[in-house]
C-alpha cells in the first residue's frame, strides 16, 4: 500500500464525517446540537464533490459546493430563526418537548 | 547523484519512461501517482509544473513515480486535518456543554477549508472560512448564548430501542464504509478530464465566476430567489408585533 494520498482518502474520510454527524442527530436532543450535526454532514458531502471533481478534472464539483454552501447557510438563518422563536414561546430547545401534535 | 541533478519528474509532461527518477523510485500503476504533486505551485510556475500535465502525461504507460518532497507535504496535511476534523466532528457530538459543540464545528470546518486547498478549491476554501466559520458560526454562537448554555440535556428515550436502533445504524454504515474501502472501490482514478484545457479545472475566481455564470447560471438565479425568500421568513419569524397585539 503506497503512501499517496489518492482521492479514496478523501472520500473515506467524508464517509466518517457524515457517519459521525448522523450518529449525532440520532442521538443528541438539543435542537442547536442537532444543527450541528447535519452541517457536519453536509460538509462530509462537500468534501466529497470537492474530491470527485478534482479527481475528474472538472469545476463542477466546486460550483455544487458552492450552491451547498449558499442554501446552507439559508437554512441556517431559517432554522435558528425557528429555534428562537420556539424558545421565546417554551423555553426550551430540546426537540423532546414539541411532542405535542404526537398522535 | 544529488537531488538537484535529478532528472525532471515525468509530472512535468515529459515522455513516461524517458528516464528512471531517483528520490525513493516506486513503481507505480498510471494514475496513482497523486495528483496533486502540485501543490502550493502557482499555475504554471516557474518549473511549469502544472496539474493538468500530470493528467495528460499520466495517460500513457506505466509511470515511474518518486516520493517528491510535494507529495510526502499532502501526506502531512492530509494527516493533520483530517485528524483535526474527526476530533471536532466527535466534539460535536459529544460535548455535553454546546458552545464546545460548537467549538468542535469550528475546528471541522477549518480543517476540511484547508484540504479544499489541497485539492486546489482555493474560492470554495476561501468561502468555507468566511461564510461558514465566520458568519454562520457566528449565527450558531449567538442563539446558543441567547437560548442559553448552562441548560442540562435531557437524555431520557422517548422512542422505544433508540438506543439500541441507532448502534444497528452506525453498525451498517461503517460497514459499507469498511466494505467499500476494502475493496478498493474508492481507489478510482477517471481518466478522462472534462476540461479542454487543463488549466481551467484550477478553482481560482475567475474560473469559477467564469463557469458560474455560464453553465450555472439558472442555478444562480434560482439561489438568489431562495435568499430572499428565507431572508423574507427569517425576519417574518422573528418579528414579535404581531404576538403583542394578540396577547
Amino acid at each position: 500500500m503506497s503512501l499517496v494520498v489518492t482521492p479514496g482518502w478523501y472520500m473515506t474520510l467524508a464517509a466518517i464525517l457524515f457517519v459521525i454527524g448522523a450518529v449525532g442527530m440520532l442521538t443528541r436532543r438539543n435542537a442547536l446540537v442537532m444543527f450541528m450535526c447535519i452541517e457536519l454532514m453536509l460538509n462530509a458531502v462537500n468534501l466529497t464533490f470537492i474530491a470527485a471533481g478534482s479527481a475528474l478534472g472538472s469545476l463542477d464539483g466546486q460550483l455544487a459546493v458552492f450552491f451547498v454552501l449558499v442554501v446552507a447557510a439559508a437554512e441556517v438563518v431559517v432554522g435558528l430563526a425557528i429555534i428562537v422563536a420556539i424558545f421565546r414561546r417554551r423555553q426550551s430547545a430540546s426537540v423532546d418537548e414539541l411532542a405535542d401534535m404526537k398522535g | 547523484m544529488s537531488p538537484r541533478d535529478a532528472p525532471p519528474s515525468p509530472l512535468r509532461g515529459t515522455p513516461p519512461n524517458a528516464h528512471s527518477v531517483r528520490w525513493g523510485e516506486k513503481q507505480l500503476t498510471p494514475f496513482a501517482g497523486g495528483r496533486n504533486g502540485v501543490l502550493f505551485l502557482p499555475p504554471g510556475g516557474p518549473q511549469g509544473r502544472r496539474w493538468g500535465e500530470c493528467r495528460r502525461s499520466r495517460e500513457g504507460g506505466p509511470l515511474t513515480t518518486h516520493h517528491s518532497p510535494l507529495l510526502v507535504i499532502e501526506l502531512i496535511i492530509f494527516v493533520l486535518m483530517a485528524t483535526g476534523a474527526l476530533v471536532g466532528a466527535v466534539a460535536v457530538v459529544r460535548a455535553r456543554n454546546t458552545v464546545y459543540a460548537a467549538m468542535g464545528l469550528l475546528a471541522t470546518l477549518l480543517a476540511i477549508a484547508v484540504l479544499y486547498v489541497v485539492q486546489l478549491a482555493h474560492m470554495v476554501a476561501a468561502v468555507q472560512v468566511i461564510v461558514y466559520a465566520g458568519a454562520v458560526m457566528t449565527l450558531f454562537l449567538f442563539v446558543i448564548m441567547l437560548v442559553g448554555v448552562d441548560r442540562n440535556e435531557d437524555t431520557r428515550e422517548t422512542i422505544p430501542h433508540q438506543r439500541r436502533m441507532t448502534i444497528g445504524v452506525v453498525v451498517v454504515l461503517l460497514g459499507v464504509i469498511g466494505f467499500v474501502v476494502v475493496s478498493g472501490s474508492f481507489d478510482w482514478v477517471p481518466v478522462v478530464s472534462t476540461a479542454a484545457d487543463p488549466q481551467l479545472t484550477n478553482g481560482t475566481v475567475q474560473n469559477v465566476a467564469g463557469e458560474l455564470f455560464t453553465g450555472w447560471v439558472l442555478a444562480f438565479e434560482a439561489t438568489a430567489l431562495l435568499l430572499t425568500i428565507a431572508a423574507v421568513g427569517a425576519i417574518a419569524l422573528a418579528s414579535t408585533r404581531r404576538r403583542r397585539e394578540e396577547s
